[in-house]
């Protein structure tokens, strides 16, 4: 009784420690299933990067193709409107001596041809600054790193959103006296367009998106503040991750602001949203001042 | 001599080849030239055409545009500069590449490099100084031609002194 009593505590034991042991693999195993796991997603984060990457260059030699294209109609305008211009003046100067007296028809006509002139003269400024900074965003893909003013680049990329926003939402610039700071103006472009789509898709109807920059120390800061309904707690844990988006199919891809930190990281950077739901969203973006300026243009591989 | 400043008149005689495949371009700067200028350049839109005529013809200043088929601006500027090393060439560019715009500068010795759209005004400064430069080379030209005839008019009378003086 006594001898059988002991060795079933020892087979008790023993089956304690191969449970222990059986215990330890399997949380070595789920361990590693877990670091697996986070290989896969970071690999298909890394995909779709590059699907997206690949589809902005594609979609940047399309636009760069096209603006080309245009440059040169549109330039023929300008220069067309302005000898036009000109030889109205000499017209009406020529005029004016041949028959001093009023005549009406002449006066009319000559009028007319002055503010039709006028139109074509604004039309096609408007139009070359258009064609000029839609080139900007068309070469955002070079890696190149210079001196930069960022006021610049955010009311270029505020024309591009004109659009979008013209009598929906009131932008306020609060700008700060800001030095130019070393980036790629190219990307630094595409982390402002992201969050001011973002701001002005936030918006329901009115409302206004407040820009605000200043000097920080070794950084500047550009602040994105939207009247927007704000973003739930729940959203807010997520906004980062890659392919997380809250949009409709075909308005989001989910990557603009997964891309928006990397780029903004690449810059010694932070960026960092704030939100109180039914209060609006503001982002603050710190871009690093001392950051090196690329010697030659020809440079590649900056990622 | 001392009358060196582009005037009117000055303008109006002078050869201005323009070369530029598209049409839209060509007759917006003739357009312009004629205007403000009183000025007729010899327009083409087919850069081989425009190269036989600068086999036969000295221009006072040639622009050209780069992207064309068949010959692209620096080669046309290239073949100038080899017939007519002293014409100011220009190159009119919608090509914002700085890399390209060096290099031409530096193969083709260019007088100018304008982006387009082109600004009227700017253009019409670099072709009055252009054109200021061709006409100044002339000028002087042909005054050394005349210092030369005076040279040989000098060695005659001297050689016809001293066959009277033996």
């Amino acid at each position: 009784m006594s001898t059988s009593d002991t060795e079933l505590q020892q087979l008790k034991g023993q089956l304690e420690a191969v449970t222990a042991e059986l215990e330890a693999t399997r949380a070595e195993l789920r361990q590693q299933q877990e670091l697996i796991a986070g290989l896969n997603a970071t690999c298909s984060d890394r995909q779709m990067q590059v699907v997206y990457a690949q589809r902005m260059a594609s979609l940047g030699a399309l636009v760069a193709g096209i603006t080309h294209e245009i440059k040169t109609p549109i330039g023929a305008i300008n220069s067309v409107q302005d000898t036009l211009a000109r030889a109205l003046d000499k017209l009406k100067q020529a005029l004016s001596e041949a028959c001093p007296e009023d005549n009406r028809a002449i006066a009319a006509a000559l009028r007319a041809i002055e503010d039709t002139s006028k139109v074509i003269e604004s039309a096609s400024a408007r139009t070359l600054e258009i064609v000029r900074r839609v080139r900007k965003f068309a070469h955002a893909s070079g890696t190149e790193m210079l001196s930069t003013d960022l006021h610049a680049e955010l009311d270029d990329t505020l024309l591009l959103l004109h659009h979008e926003l013209k009598d929906r939402i009131e932008v306020v610039k609060r700008y700060g006296d800001l030095p130019e700071i070393v980036c790629n103006a190219g990307q630094i472009n595409q982390v402002f367009l992201n969050v001011l789509v973002n701001a002005s898709q936030a918006i329901e109807g009115k409302g206004t998106i407040t820009i605000t920059t200043a000097d920080a120390d070794r950084h500047v800061q550009v602040t994105i503040e939207d009247t927007g309904p704000g973003i739930p707690p729940e959203v807010m844990a997520r906004i980062f991750q890659t392919g997380f988006t809250t949009k409709k199919v075909g308005v989001g891809t989910g990557l603009g602001l997964s891309i928006c930190k990397q780029i903004v990281e690449e810059h010694r950077g932070t960026i960092k949203l704030e939100s109180e739901p039914g209060e609006g969203t503001r982002v603050t973006i710190n871009l690093s001042k001392e950051l090196e300026p690329t010697e030659s243009a020809s440079k590649g591989g900056g990622r | 001599m001392n009358d060196i400043e582009p005037t009117a008149d000055h303008l109006a005689e002078a050869l201005l080849l323009v070369v530029d495949d598209d049409q839209l371009v060509t007759s917006s700067l003739s357009s312009f030239f004629n205007l403000e200028m009183d000025l007729d350049p010899v327009v083409f839109n087919n850069a081989p055409k425009a190269l036989a005529y600068l086999e036969e013809n000295e221009p006072d200043l040639i622009i050209s545009d780069f992207l064309m088929p068949e010959i692209d601006g620096i080669q046309l500027l290239r073949r100038a500069r080899e017939l007519h090393p002293e014409v100011p060439r220009v190159l009119l560019t919608g090509y914002a590449d700085k890399e390209n715009a060096i290099r031409a500068i530096n193969e083709v010795k260019l007088f100018q490099y304008i982006e387009k759209p082109w600004e009227n005004e700017r253009l019409r400064q670099v072709v009055a100084e252009g054109v200021r430069r061709s006409r100044l080379r002339r000028q002087v030209l042909t005054a050394l031609q005349g210092l030369d005839l005076s040279a040989d008019d000098l060695s005659r009378f001297q050689a016809a002194l001293s066959r009277l003086a033996t």
